[in-house]
């Protein structure tokens, strides 16, 4: 496990799930405080990065990418008008892209 | 090798004095530690377990203390302490350095040391620290007693003997006494090690010298040390002495990282001069066929076993079969959650190519490790189901009340069902997944027998409490409980299931009486109280408490008549239960009478749980209690519903029940395994098992393992065959006793002969129980110990093989009994002809079974019961046949009449009569059915197997089918004697069946018809009844692909997961459809629906398997901040218009754990449409909605318009 790179999958996994949050907040505002903490607790980790804490936030978010009824994965952006269906959806999206990459990037590095 | 158990009886010297003299010691927990030490110093003996309630800072200042005195310097403790024997000064020495456990609570139970397992180690590590010393002459003294065997096969010691040997791996071993516990757990695995050592010293506040504990630690050390030496260093050596003809380097012997003690026998082999290098041993290029148990394998007539390698078809089915296992384990145990089994498929997947593509040698590598496997999965995967059940009863009991002892019971049994998924992911490892069934079998009967040593240690306690006498025989009792408990742990295989069962029934009868007395004595106090308060005058009873359905004297005397009850029962039931004598050659003489008692004691206990379930007692006492005021009465009425378990549940001991009741259902699913042959005594086999394993006559030990195996098995097998042929030539008299039936006819049954059949048993008995043996000792002597539950397998394995072999030896006379057949009027039916393929099938299918590599017992019960189908069908002929044949002859005279109407048996046969009647008499079906004396243990699971195919949904409770598979089915029962009753649901469409008085629900299952397969026409059910999705695990498809739901290989659960067993199919839809999901207010589209309405929130929880909140990914709950508005809490019921061309992937529901079960019944089925908000785009829409209720839930009709073809997916 390098330290450093922890440290930084650890920076970007924070940021990207506090941009999905507030997506969240505003989109599915069920979700909006499930990521903040997820944010959260990775800036927590960056302090004490103990093996066991970062297994269980890796846990927690793959728990969150999982597809099954009622989870995040049914999760989008409502809109009336079907264009804008479609875009606002692509971002939303691209945040949860960028969350899914920080995760991966979490569990390569802890496997390392 | 020394037994643990055998080595208790030697002298335990200076050890066992200084334990008994340590054990009178009593030290105060409130003194300070100087002067606890004091009087320590006194006895000369460390507590350890006082001196761990100290800070670890002062103990270590108090250790520095005394070892830097010096005489003169005025420390009175040093003084004392400066003249103890250096050994006792260095046992206090370490016991005041060993590191401070967590906890200060003592240690008792294995419980305790379950939930403290930091706890638990540091502990052992401070004993081992304490009594190296003892246990440092008591290694070299096991080590130096044990008859080292050669270290491999044609490799000797130089001195003759293994006593260089002994030294120095005895050398090797006490110097690693003081590395710390865990490097003991280490070198001494799998031994459990720790346990042990808290079963001997339970209690650390007189932690003193056990030297049980020491002789059986001692034996764990010779044990590590053997299996290392015979089965992994040894032939290591002499492989690396073949290849190079140079005695190997400490890194030329390869260490398994699983087994440190290899290490330390490495260190010792390479010692030189310890071995003799004068010659140098050829390569062994193959271990089964070099193995002793290979050149032993003949059979009983002397001739060699077969050892053809099997081709690649044979070999692709056993994988094929593993795959299936695999599969169905997998989706029965994903209420665990964790049930990938993903090293198993990696495994599988590794060695397809082999299989497929490699050449002999490549694929006879394959075989054994393949059988093992095979084997392996069968055992593992009845333990499944009921498992998952008990975690989803637990996950349940844990949702109405979380309480601490649910949640260790669901932990229990989490843990429990873990250890078998990671026995299946493992499976491919022999020793790994071996060792992991073996450390279950040993958790279980210890567990058992904690469980009744805990029922009758808190009866007794009991009634001594309440009266202040004990029960006659309780301290009998209870020192046999101990005794079996200690046999368990330390020496298995010196126990009988006799001693084992009476030992057990002794201690329920004293738990039962120490019961009944402590009922008795409360109600007798509760009448002195009641005395005292004025309640035993109803009238005044009934000016406090007017509305109860019940009084002081009608409580007392409703619960005498219990107790009366439970005597007249007992007595009635051990009586009758008292056989004349035992039908069991093994048994002891007085078996009948435990027998008889053990009946009583089953049916008296029933008799005594009926007070706590009888509601007006129990209403009465919990009312009494509620509104009672008076102390004394309050206190009476809380004895009676403690002493009659009203308040811990019904049952007996509470938490002891629980864990009993749990092994019941093991233990009935274990016996629905063993069903096939009966297991005979184990004892003797293990010990020549011990005795192979020394090793000490060479390939000796292994040939008498070998045929102490076949013995033991012949006796279990050939009981089994003799009864199934005895009930054989029952069905065939009464075929051969047809009326009515033409000379032809009577030619044919006349070919049923039983010649020969009491040689032909023992023949194939012999044959299919050597396979069983010889698969047994090939596994044990050249990889690992294998469990008993895996020898059962093989076992019933072997005993399918023998059915096979039985059966299709019967060809040749079915073929004569055919030709007969045909010649006769009955030959040109059509039915005959049918008859005689599904014979032809059926013989075939018996050569499969005999030839095969790694047979599924299943198929040999399969077998038999199509044996008895066939021969029912045979009879249903003759009789028909002879129905139309008997109008006919009442026209014809006498002589004309080839057989006499059925009334007429009573008048004297003629000549030809009395020919026939003889042949009938005699006559014997050589192809006739084999079926047990008794019914199969399992109707429902004989009609799921054998014939119909149904899917079970709820094992034992609701089975899945089509609407012709049932029909079959219920044909099938009908022809094979089941005594089935059932009725069909006329609204649902369900049959409730009723087998043997369990009753059982068939759910019929049908396709979609608005609905048609991707590249798939037809129903994807076959005719096995299985359902064969065109996806599944074996078979990945679209919502198994990473790069497109897990682009980060994060992981995570992919769609495929959702459904159940991974399967699903892609469809089409060929019109609007609507289709179903229930969800919050906030979003109306998802991407997994139904095809109807939910009803219900149970069952959107439960069937659908959704989780009211998904979890925090640090707590595993939903944070606080994430605390839901009552908006989002609310659920909505959707009906969701999807266009038709719309591709969705359809299959049952998986679980999510828990009580989010899923399943594949009728009206579980789901769809996943991925991203399916999208579809607004394309025509999509929701047609109506409707807050969702969570009882009896109505989805409103939608709006009738054209194009909206409503539920049309239902």
């Amino acid at each position: 496990m390098n330290q450093a790179t922890i440290l930084a999958v650890l920076d970007e996994l924070a940021l990207a799930a506090d941009a999905l949050a507030d997506t969240c907040d505003r989109e599915a505002p069920d979700y909006g405080p499930v990521w903040h903490a997820l944010a959260k607790n990775a800036r927590a980790l960056k302090t004490s990065p103990s093996l066991e804490d970062l297994a269980d936030l890796l846990h927690g978010a793959q728990d969150l990418f999982a597809y099954r009824p009622g989870s995040f994965s049914e999760v989008y952006v409502q809109r009336t008008d079907p264009h804008e269906l479609v875009v606002e959806n692509e971002k939303f999206d691209a945040l949860r892209a960028r969350v899914s990459a920080a995760v991966g990037a979490l569990k390569s590095a802890l496997s390392a | 090798m020394l037994p643990a158990a055998t080595s208790m009886t030697r002298d335990q010297g200076a050890p066992a004095a200084m334990s008994e003299a340590a054990a009178v010691l009593a030290v105060s927990a409130h003194q300070p530690l100087d002067t606890q030490l004091d009087h320590m110093i006194d006895e000369g003996k460390p507590e350890l377990d006082v001196l761990m309630r100290f800070d670890g800072t002062e103990r270590r200042a108090l250790a520095r203390r005394l070892e830097t005195y010096r005489p003169g310097s005025g420390d009175s403790l040093g003084a004392r302490f400066i003249r103890l024997d250096t050994t006792i000064r260095t046992m206090f020495l370490a016991a005041l350095r060993a590191a401070s456990p967590r906890s200060a609570t003592a240690t008792k139970t294995v419980d305790d040391v379950v939930a403290a397992p930091e706890r638990a180690e540091t502990a052992f590590g401070a004993y081992i620290n304490i009594y190296a010393t003892n246990l440092r002459d008591l290694i070299f003294a096991q080590m130096a007693g044990a008859a080292w065997p050669d270290p491999a096969p044609g490799l000797k010691w130089t001195s003759g003997s293994g006593n260089d040997f002994a030294v120095a791996i005895s050398h090797f071993f006490v110097g690693k006494l003081a590395s710390g516990a865990s490097e003991i757990v280490r070198l001494l695995h799998p031994s459990d090690v720790v346990g042990l050592f808290h079963r001997k010293v339970p209690d650390l506040s007189h932690a003193t010298w056990n030297a049980e504990f020491g002789f059986a630690f001692a034996g764990f050390a010779e044990t590590a040390v053997l299996s290392s030496l015979k089965l992994r260093i040894g032939p290591a050596y002499r492989d690396v002495l073949a290849r190079t003809s140079n005695a190997p380097s400490l890194a030329q012997l390869k260490a398994a990282e699983a087994y440190a003690i290899d290490e330390l026998v490495a260190q010792a082999l390479v010692v030189p001069g310890m071995v003799d290098l004068s010659e140098i041993p050829e390569v062994d290029s193959t271990n089964a066929a070099t193995s002793p148990a290979a050149k032993s394998s003949h059979d009983r007539s002397g001739a060699r076993v077969e050892t053809r390698a099997p081709n690649r078809d044979e070999l692709q089915q056993v994988d094929f079969a593993i795959g299936g296992l695999l599969d169905d384990i997998r989706a029965r145990a994903a209420v665990n959650g964790d049930s990938s089994l993903s090293h198993a498929y990696a495994d599988r997947a590794k060695r397809a190519s082999v299989i497929a593509t490699g050449d002999d040698n490549a694929r006879a590598s394959l075989v054994s490790k393949l059988q093992f496997q095979h084997t392996q999965l069968m055992t593992i995967a009845p333990k499944i189901v009921p498992l998952a059940t008990q975690l989803v009863q637990a996950e349940a009991m844990l949702v109405a009340s979380n309480t601490p002892d649910n949640r260790a019971e669901r932990d229990r049994v989490r843990a429990l069902l873990s250890k078998y998924l990671q026995a299946a992911d493992l499976s491919y490892n022999e020793a790994e997944s071996a060792a992991l069934l073996r450390s279950i079998s040993m958790d279980a009967a210890i567990e058992h027998d904690a469980a009744v040593q805990a029922d009758v240690n808190s009866a007794t306690e009991q009634v001594i409490q309440s009266t202040g006498h004990s029960v006659e025989h309780a301290s009998q009792a209870e020192e046999e409980v101990a005794r079996q408990r200690q046999t368990t742990i330390v020496n298995p295989a010196a126990q009988t299931k006799y001693d084992h069962a009476r030992t057990e029934t002794l201690a329920g009868e004293v738990a039962l009486e120490s019961r009944v007395r402590s009922v008795e004595h409360a109600l007798v106090q509760l009448q002195a109280a009641a005395d005292d308060a004025g309640f035993m005058d109803v009238k005044q009873f009934r000016k406090l408490v007017p509305d109860l359905a019940m009084t002081v004297p009608e409580l007392i005397a409703s619960v005498r008549a219990h107790l009366a009850n439970v005597d007249v029962v007992w007595k009635q039931k051990t009586s009758e239960g008292t056989a004349k004598a035992t039908h069991d050659k093994d048994a002891p003489a007085d078996w009948a009478s435990w027998e008889g008692r053990t009946a009583g004691l089953s049916a008296a206990r029933d008799a005594f749980a009926k007070i706590a379930g009888d509601q007006g007692i129990g209403d009465f006492l919990r009312e009494c209690s509620d509104r009672i005021r008076h102390e004394r009465m309050v206190q009476a009425i809380a004895v009676v519903a403690a002493t009659t378990l009203i308040t811990m549940g019904v049952g007996f001991g509470a938490a002891a029940l629980g864990r009993m009741a749990s092994l019941a259902l093991v233990g009935e699913a274990e016996g629905l395994v063993a069903s096939g042959v009966a297991i005979a005594v184990r004892a003797p086999i293990n010990a020549v098992a011990q005795y192979a394993l020394s090793g000490g006559q060479g390939s000796l030990g292994w040939s008498m393992l070998e045929n102490a195996l076949m013995d033991t098995f012949t006796r279990g097998l050939t009981t089994k065959l003799r009864s199934a042929q005895a009930a054989a030539l029952g069905e065939a008299r009464a075929l051969a006793a047809l009326p009515n039936v033409g000379p032809a006819e009577a030619r044919a049954l006349a070919t049923m002969s039983f010649t020969g059949t009491e040689v032909m048993v023992d023949l194939v008995a012999g044959m299919a129980t050597q396979w069983a043996a010889h698969q047994i000792v090939t596994i044990a002597s050249g990889r690992v110990e294998v469990d008993a539950a895996f020898e059962e397998t093989v076992l019933q394995q072997g005993a399918a093989i023998a059915l096979g072999r039985l059966l299709h030896t019967k060809y040749t006379a079915w073929k004569q009994h055919e030709a007969e057949l045909v010649r006769s009027p009955l030959g040109s039916l059509p039915e005959t002809k049918a008859l005689i393929a599904a014979r032809e099938q059926f013989y075939a299918r018996a050569q499969q079974l005999a030839a095969s590599v790694s047979p599924d017992p299943a198929e040999g019960l399969a077998l038999q019961a199509e044996e008895q189908l066939l021969l029912k069908q045979e009879r249903s002929l003759f009789e028909q046949h002879a129905e139309h044949s008997n109008a006919p002859n009442a026209q014809h005279s006498p002589a004309d009449a080839p057989n006499p109407p059925a009334h007429d048996h009573a008048s004297a046969p003629t000549t030809d009569e009395a020919h026939t009647a003889s042949a009938r008499a005699s006559s014997t079906a050589e192809h006739a059915p084999l079926q047990h004396e008794t019914k199969l243990p399992d109707d429902a699971e004989r009609l799921k197997h054998a014939y119909a195919g149904l899917h079970s949904v709820v094992k034992d409770q609701v089975y899945e089918g089509t609407a012709e598979q049932i029909e079959h089915a219920f044909a099938l029962a009908d022809a094979a004697g089941l005594h089935v009753t059932r009725t069909q649901d006329a609204e649902t469409g369900v049959w409730h069946v009723s087998i043997d008085g369990r009753e059982i629900d068939l759910n019929v299952v049908h396709e979609s018809p608005a609905i048609t397969r991707k590249g798939h026409a037809s129903d994807q059910t076959h005719g096995d009844g299985e359902s064969h999705h065109q996806f599944d695990a074996m078979h990945p498809g679209p919502l198994s692909d990473r790069s497109t739901y897990d682009p980060d290989n994060k992981g995570n659960v992919l769609p495929a997961q959702g459904f159940y067993g991974g399967g699903y199919d892609p469809v089409v839809l060929k019109e609007d459809t609507v289709l179903y999901r229930v969800g919050n207010a906030e979003r109306e589209w998802g991407e997994w629906f139904t095809d109807h309405p939910l009803e219900s929130e149970a069952q959107y929880r439960i069937d659908v398997a959704v989780k009211p909140v998904w979890t925090d990914p640090r707590t595993g709950t939903m944070s606080e901040g994430s605390a839901r508005s009552q908006k989002q809490m609310e659920l909505w019921s959707y009906s969701i218009l999807i266009p038709k061309g719309t591709t969705a992937y359809v299959g049952s529901v998986a679980s999510q754990g828990g009580v989010f079960m899923g399943g594949v019944a009728e009206g579980q089925r789901q769809y996943f449409i991925p991203k399916a908000w999208l579809l607004g785009a394309k025509g999509g829409r929701v047609v109506a909605k409707a807050p969702f209720k969570s009882e009896g839930h109505v989805q409103p009709v939608p709006p009738t318009s054209s194009g909206d073809s409503s539920s049309g997916a239902k």
